[in-house]
Parts: structure tokens; C-alpha cells; sequence
């Protein structure tokens, strides 16, 4: 009986997947997803995208190695690209903050609502510092400065706004900021190692967040961000309108009856969705909102009814001095 | 590639999806791609790896009949790859993802041992002693070796191609 070597089992792989040919269906399917995938980002051009599925048939073909190679596919022509109702919304808010003078001062003041809480925040434009004074129940009239807390205005300025270069720019922040956030968290829990396990237990590893869950993340936030320059601004909602998943509400009104375009988008990780409130002009959010459906009692979790979290900014100004507390603390 | 991700997987059916999987990151990526043959096996690997840590989390599907297909008419010997089929992809299975790449990427795809430490991202000398050490694993599958003993004397067994 002759012994296994590798000379057999190179034989035996030859042998026993000689049949194997690539069903024609697999490489149909591929070329429709490609399509679709193209039509939705709209950042490749028609005639690339066909190029790449044919020569990737052509490449499939002759990978397979057999005498029986498939006929060549044809090149299939693409229909015109044709936007979302969304899509044209967010174009349409991109060329508005395009149009937007940048504010000039170097303090920005920002006001909101938290529930029944008042709070202001005032920016550094120049280092990006930030500090809070607060009016309500229970919490602190102020709170300790939070240094470099923002980009500063002229880094803002250096963000790229081609779509693919700040697509890419976002999914990096969002990746590096979780990583530093579950690396601090991890930190704290390792002292305790019975807290971790429990915390484990109770938060088993759910599925990851996609690119488009983190672009979304990520460009919601810099729109809130006060600092952002108006040529940001538009190229983050063009970002916007390239992402799968985006629902636009373009005759919403925010909390306070203000009128608004609500941006939302669901994520699948978290499950709950996440919306911001622009205004009309494209100048400004005036709304964040976390909207979370209701879920049913499963493995000693109780069941939560449907619930919003939701943070109101009043007014935004731009002053050339550090302002005083409003709330006279 | 077919015939790659069937013997990485052991299953035909998950080495489509797989094929598939990888011919679509390809087409999506073609524009900055240099070398397409080295990107997709590269990214085979990977899926494979995903897939097999992916099932250790899921609970194991049971098949519902022995899924013994039937071969494609286009070959040119279906037979003897329908019965062989079955044994070694139940060998291979034996092995660990990693070791099985070894093997495929070694023996069937005929790459170096440069090369193949170059796509997997390990040393040379990690491929050497896992190849030896996976060969000597299937060494020990009754099935395999059964396979062996019983291979054609005429002439077109698998010993005469020693």
C-alpha cells in the first residue's frame, strides 16, 4: 500500500475536483450586484464598471483552467443613473450649505435643550476647547473644560471633500475613536475582572457595525459639529446622499415645531436609529435624535417600550469675545 | 478557483458562495488591483477563515441527505472525481483552515513555499513544518489510505503516478 506523499495528494486534488466548473449563474449574479452597487454609490462611471465584470468573467474563465471555457459575455450597457428622492434632498441641502458665507469670530455659542435641562456650550474655533455652562436640576452650573475637545477650524479646513477621499476619512475616525473607547473602557474593567465577566455575560459580542452604519455615525456628528465650514458641510451631504440606507423626510419639524429635514438612518448593530434635524437653509442642525424601538423581555433583559433621546440646539452665534455665563452662575 | 475554494471549504456548496464572495470584492475593487490571480486567492483565504470562525459560533447544520452530486458533464473523468470527491474533502476537513491553505495553496496550486508564506502573511519555515505536519495528519484518515489500497492495478491508479 503505498504511503500518502505529496505527490499523491497533488493527484488526488487534481482528480477529485476535475468536474468542478463555475456555474454561469455565479458570475451573473456577480455582475448584477456589481451594478447595483455602482448605481447606488454613483462614484464609478458606467463604462469602468462594465469594463471590470467583463474582463472579471474573461479572468474567471480562464482561472478555471478547463478546455471547456465559457463564450465570452457581452459588455452589457448600463441605464442612466437615476437618483432617490433622498438623494436629490441631500444634493439639494449640499449645494445650499455650498452657497452658505463661512461665520466670522473666533468664539461659537451654542444653546439647547436636554429635556427639561438648559445648556451652553462655547467653542474655541482656534484650539478647539470647549466649555459648558448648564441651568437645571441637579447638575453642575458649569462644567471643567474640556481641552481640544473639537478639530479646530483651520483643521477643518484640511479635510479632504471628494466623497471617496472623506468616505475613507470617516470609516478611519469612527474606527479609531471605538477603539479607543472599548481600549479606555477595557482599562477601567480589568480592575475589576468580576465586573468584566458579568459585563460580558450581559453584552455578548453583537455584529459589527458596516462601513456605511460608521460613515453615517461619523458624518451626522461632524454636521452637528458647529466648527465645520460650509464647504464641509456640502461635501459631507453629498457623502450622505452615496450611502445606502439614508431616509430623508424633507417636511419634518424637530421638537420645538421648527421646520426641518430629518436624516435618518437605521442601524443594524445597535438597532435603534439615528436622525438629525437640519434646517431648510442647510446652515445647521437643530436636532439629534436617537429613536429606539420597542423591544420584548428575552434572557432576564426586561422589555423597553419605543423611546426617543433627543438633543434641541436653540440658537447658534459667533462672537469675537469669550461670552459670560447666560444662566448668571 | 472553484476548485480551490472547494477543497479550503470541504463543502461545494459554501465554496460557491465563497467564489462568489470573492469574484464580487474583486470586480469591486478591479480599478486599484495589480496582481487579480494573488488578490483573489489572498482574499479566498480570508473569507474561508471568516467563514469557518463565523460557523464555530452558529450551531452546526446537519445535512439532510448525503449531497453526493453528481459531477459536470463537461469533465473529463466525473467519475472517479464524484467518487473521490467525498473522501478527501472528508480528510481535509480534519485539518485546521490554516493548515488545509497550506495544503491547497502547496500542493494543488503548485505555489513555492516563498510564495505561499507571502500570501498567508507567515514565515517559510511555518509553511514547511504545517505542510509536513498536515500531510501527516491525512496520513492517518482510514479513508484516504483505504482509497489507496483499493486504486486501480491496471495502470491508472493513483500509486502509478508516483
Amino acid at each position: 500500500m503505498p504511503a500518502i506523499d505529496e505527490e499523491i495528494l497533488r493527484d488526488l486534488m487534481q482528480r477529485a475536483t476535475g468536474d468542478l466548473h463555475a456555474p454561469p449563474a455565479i458570475t451573473t449574479r456577480v455582475v448584477t450586484r456589481s451594478r447595483r452597487r455602482h448605481l447606488r454609490t454613483m462614484g464609478l462611471s458606467v463604462t469602468a464598471a462594465g469594463l471590470a465584470t467583463a474582463t472579471t468573467i474573461g479572468l474567471v474563465a480562464a482561472a478555471t483552467g478547463g478546455a471547456h471555457r465559457q463564450a465570452p459575455t457581452k459588455v452589457v450597457s448600463l441605464p442612466n443613473i437615476t437618483l432617490t428622492a433622498a438623494q436629490r434632498a441631500l444634493n439639494k441641502l449640499s449645494l445650499a450649505a455650498a452657497r452658505t458665507a463661512p461665520p466670522a469670530g473666533r468664539y461659537v455659542e451654542m444653546s439647547e435643550l436636554q429635556g427639561s435641562d438648559k445648556r451652553t456650550s462655547v467653542i474655541d474655533s482656534q484650539t478647539g476647547d470647549i466649555w459648558t455652562f448648564q441651568q437645571g436640576q441637579g447638575i453642575p452650573s458649569e462644567l471643567p473644560v474640556y481641552k481640544h475637545w473639537s478639530p479646530t477650524l483651520a483643521q477643518f479646513n484640511a479635510y479632504p471633500t471628494g466623497v471617496p477621499a472623506l468616505r475613507a476619512l470617516l470609516i478611519k475616525q469612527a474606527e479609531q475613536q471605538a477603539a479607543a473607547g472599548r481600549k479606555a473602557m477595557l482599562a477601567q474593567l480589568r480592575k475589576d475582572q468580576k465586573k468584566l465577566r458579568a459585563i460580558r455575560r450581559a453584552f455578548p459580542e453583537g455584529p459589527k457595525e458596516t462601513a456605511n452604519d460608521l460613515v453615517f455615525a461619523q458624518a451626522t456628528l461632524l454636521l452637528w459639529n458647529p466648527l465645520v465650514p460650509p464647504s464641509l458641510r456640502a461635501a459631507l451631504f453629498e457623502v450622505l446622499a452615496a450611502t445606502p440606507g439614508v431616509v430623508v423626510n424633507s417636511h419634518a419639524k424637530d421638537s420645538l415645531g421648527r421646520p426641518a429635514v430629518q436624516i435618518s438612518r437605521y442601524d443594524s448593530a445597535s438597532k435603534y436609529t439615528n436622525a438629525i434635524y437640519e434646517s431648510p437653509d442647510a446652515t445647521r442642525v437643530l436636532e439629534t435624535a436617537s429613536i429606539y424601538p420597542a423591544t420584548k423581555a428575552h434572557d432576564g433583559v426586561p422589555a423597553q417600550a419605543a423611546s426617543v433621546l433627543s438633543d434641541t440646539y436653540q440658537a447658534i452665534t459667533w462672537v469675537n469675545s469669550v461670552p459670560a455665563n447666560p444662566y448668571g452662575g | 478557483m472553484l476548485r480551490v475554494a472547494t477543497l479550503l471549504t470541504c463543502d461545494p456548496h459554501l465554496a460557491e458562495d465563497v467564489y462568489q464572495e470573492t469574484l464580487q470584492r474583486l470586480a469591486a475593487r478591479w480599478s486599484r488591483i495589480a496582481n487579480p490571480l494573488a488578490f483573489c486567492r489572498r482574499v479566498m483565504h480570508n473569507i474561508v477563515i471568516d467563514a469557518s470562525r463565523a460557523r464555530r459560533r452558529r450551531p452546526a447544520e446537519l445535512p439532510l441527505f448525503d449531497t453526493h452530486d453528481s459531477g459536470d458533464p463537461r469533465a473529463g473523468d466525473p467519475i472517479t472525481a464524484v467518487e473521490l470527491r467525498p473522501v478527501l474533502l472528508a480528510a481535509l476537513s480534519t485539518l485546521t483552515p490554516q493548515q488545509r491553505a497550506i495544503v491547497v495553496l502547496r500542493y494543488f496550486d503548485d505555489r513555492s513555499e516563498a510564495e505561499v508564506a507571502d500570501l498567508l502573511g507567515v514565515s517559510a519555515g511555518t509553511v514547511k513544518s504545517t505542510a509536513s505536519r498536515a500531510v501527516a495528519q491525512l496520513r492517518t484518515q482510514p479513508g484516504l489510505t483505504a482509497l489507496l489500497h483499493t486504486s486501480d492495478p491496471k495502470g491508472d491508479g493513483l500509486a502509478c503516478h508516483r
